[in-house]
């Protein structure tokens, strides 16, 4: 502000001083034009001189100055330009850096999921390990009880209390001889009998089999796909795979509730996969839902666990979906569960198309016929 | 009666196993390991040996090999109860493959173990 009426009133200074030189000019041409006559004086000759450098002196002065003037103007009108736009820019780029951020932060969550679930996932493989090693040992000692219950079972008299007891002995081991042979079966499936074969059959035959089990008041209902789904797999073991998972729904149900076994080709990214321990790809998934109870969230992590289970003793072995999770990993796949308290859940089993690729090619026969007398 | 040898490491279940034996009429020697097996049928002719899988010392496919090689006649029975790192039922398959007459998976029936050692003695 203080530079600018500076400069302002330096202006007028000089429009003064010309306006001044001017008039001295003239008069001076004046006093020339008088005394024309006589012989100029040489002091007069010096004085005009004088001025008329004067004169253009300050006009050069004024012109600089106008133009110093001018371009300090220009250059703050420059500056100005230039602070807005490097606000602008600023603010475009902080919006690019929060996206980033946001990104980044989904990113970090996901990976945090994507390692839960490795962890998982590691966790059932150790514990599967390790229920092997129980596996041998319990079959030694299972085989010394039921060995020596049987003797004194055949020793006593059909109506002594020895034989009855023994009795009881060989009926307990027998069950647990099936625990340990459920739980063998998480920690090393069988040497499976894959063929290639219509997942729509097989699952047709599991819900068969399901349907019989199922109390009367359950609605069983499935949603297959017209066109055909050929795989590689065992089907006794798919038909186990779905008997569990349906039993478990039909325990979490009320009165009336419905079960829906469903079937779709699907999508797995590169990220599931790496969490999953699988390839990415083509995928088959086969959906068994519930409207149930659903599962707490606190305990969803928990639920594959050998001899996990929320049932009374006696109900349930918790081993039900251990056995899945054997099964579908032996398969190349994994399984995925979903579910909302007081709504129902979905467990989602997810077979890898790839395998039956190379097989189909060799099998030029396509699809085994599927005999339905499970 | 038939002669019997029974290759187990575990005491109690080769105990048990030798008493129900025993008990059917059959004369029953013991052996804790493969190698201690081996050292005894080398000695000893036997109609029917039985023999377990996983055992310190020599393994139950090591008495095979040997047993097949020196005298091929005599009637084998594999029992096993699966491997302690897991897997294991696919020994018994190789036990069938080294010339084992007969494999059972424990813990097993008194009668199913029976039966089977009845039919290794009468074939
Ligand atoms: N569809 C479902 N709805 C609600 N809870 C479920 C469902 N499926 C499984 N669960 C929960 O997961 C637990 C473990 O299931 P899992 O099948 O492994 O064992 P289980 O059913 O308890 O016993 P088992 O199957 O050996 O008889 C169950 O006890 C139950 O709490
Ligand atoms: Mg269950």
């Amino acid at each position: 502000m203080i530079r600018q009426a500076v400069t302002i009133l330096g202006l007028f200074a000089i429009s003064f001083v010309i306006a001044a030189e001017f008039e001295l000019f003239e008069s001076l041409y004046e006093l020339t034009r008088e005394y024309e006559a006589y012989q100029l004086d040489e002091f007069f000759s010096l004085a005009i001189l004088f001025s008329g450098f004067m004169l253009i002196y300050s006009i050069y002065t004024n012109v600089y100055l106008f133009q110093a003037i001018w371009l300090r103007k220009a250059a703050e009108q420059n500056l100005s330009d230039l602070n807005r736009e490097l606000e602008k820019r600023v603010i475009k780029r902080t919006a690019q850096l929060n996206a980033v951020n946001v990104q980044l932060r989904n990113e970090m969550d996901e990976r945090a999921k994507m390692n839960a679930l490795l962890a998982q996932n590691q966790k059932l493989e150790t514990v599967g390990t390790m229920a092997g090693g129980i596996c041998h040992d319990f079959n030694t000692l299972l085989g010394i009880i039921m060995g020596y219950a049987g003797m004194i079972n055949t020793a006593s008299e059909k109506a002594a209390p020895a034989h009855t007891m023994s009795e009881e002995i060989l009926d307990a081991a027998r069950r647990s001889k099936k625990l340990i042979n459920q739980l063998s079966s998480f920690a090393n499936p069988e040497k499976s009998d894959k063929k290639v074969q219509s997942l729509q059959s097989v699952i047709q035959d599991g819900a068969r089999l399901l349907n019989a089990a199922l109390p009367p008041t359950v609605s069983l209902s499935q949603d297959l796909p017209d066109t055909p789904c050929p795989m590689l797999v065992d089907a006794d073991q798919i038909i186990q795979v779905i008997l569990n998972l349906g039993i478990n729904a039909s325990h979490a149900l009320e009165e009336d509730g419905r079960i829906q076994i469903s079937l779709e080709p699907d999508e797995v990214d590169l990220p599931t996969a790496q969490a999953k321990g699988v390839e990415s790809g083509a995928y088959f998934k086969m959906t068994v839902s519930d409207t149930g109870l659903g599962i707490a969230p606190e305990i969803l992590n928990n639920i594959f666990d050998p001899f996990f289970t929320t049932k009374e003793v006696g109900q349930g072995s918790g081993l039900g979906l251990s056995v899945v999770f054997g099964i579908i990993k032996s398969h190349n796949g994994f399984v995925d569960v979903d579910s909302t308290p007081d709504q129902g859940s979905r467990f989602m089993v997810l077979l890898p198309q790839a395998d039956i690729q190379s097989q189909t090619h060799q099998d030029q026969g396509g699809p085994h016929g599927q005999d339905t007398s499970h | 009666m038939a002669k019997i040898l029974l290759i187990e490491d575990d005491d109690k279940l080769r105990k048990m196993l030798a008493m129900l034996l025993t008990m059917e009429g059959y004369t029953v020697s013991e052996a804790d390991n493969g190698r201690q097996g081996i050292n005894t049928f080398e000695k000893e002719t036997f109609d029917v040996i039985i023999t377990d899988i996983f055992m310190p010392e020599e393994d139950g496919l090591g008495v095979m090999r040997t047993l097949v090689k020196s005298q091929p006649d005599v009637k084998t029975l594999v029992i096993s109860g699966g491997a302690r790192m897991g897997g294991g039922m696919q020994y018994l398959e190789f036990a069938r493959l080294f010339g084992a007459n007969l494999t059972l998976v424990k813990p097993f029936e008194n009668d199913e173990f029976l039966a089977a050692v009845a039919s290794l003695v009468s074939s």
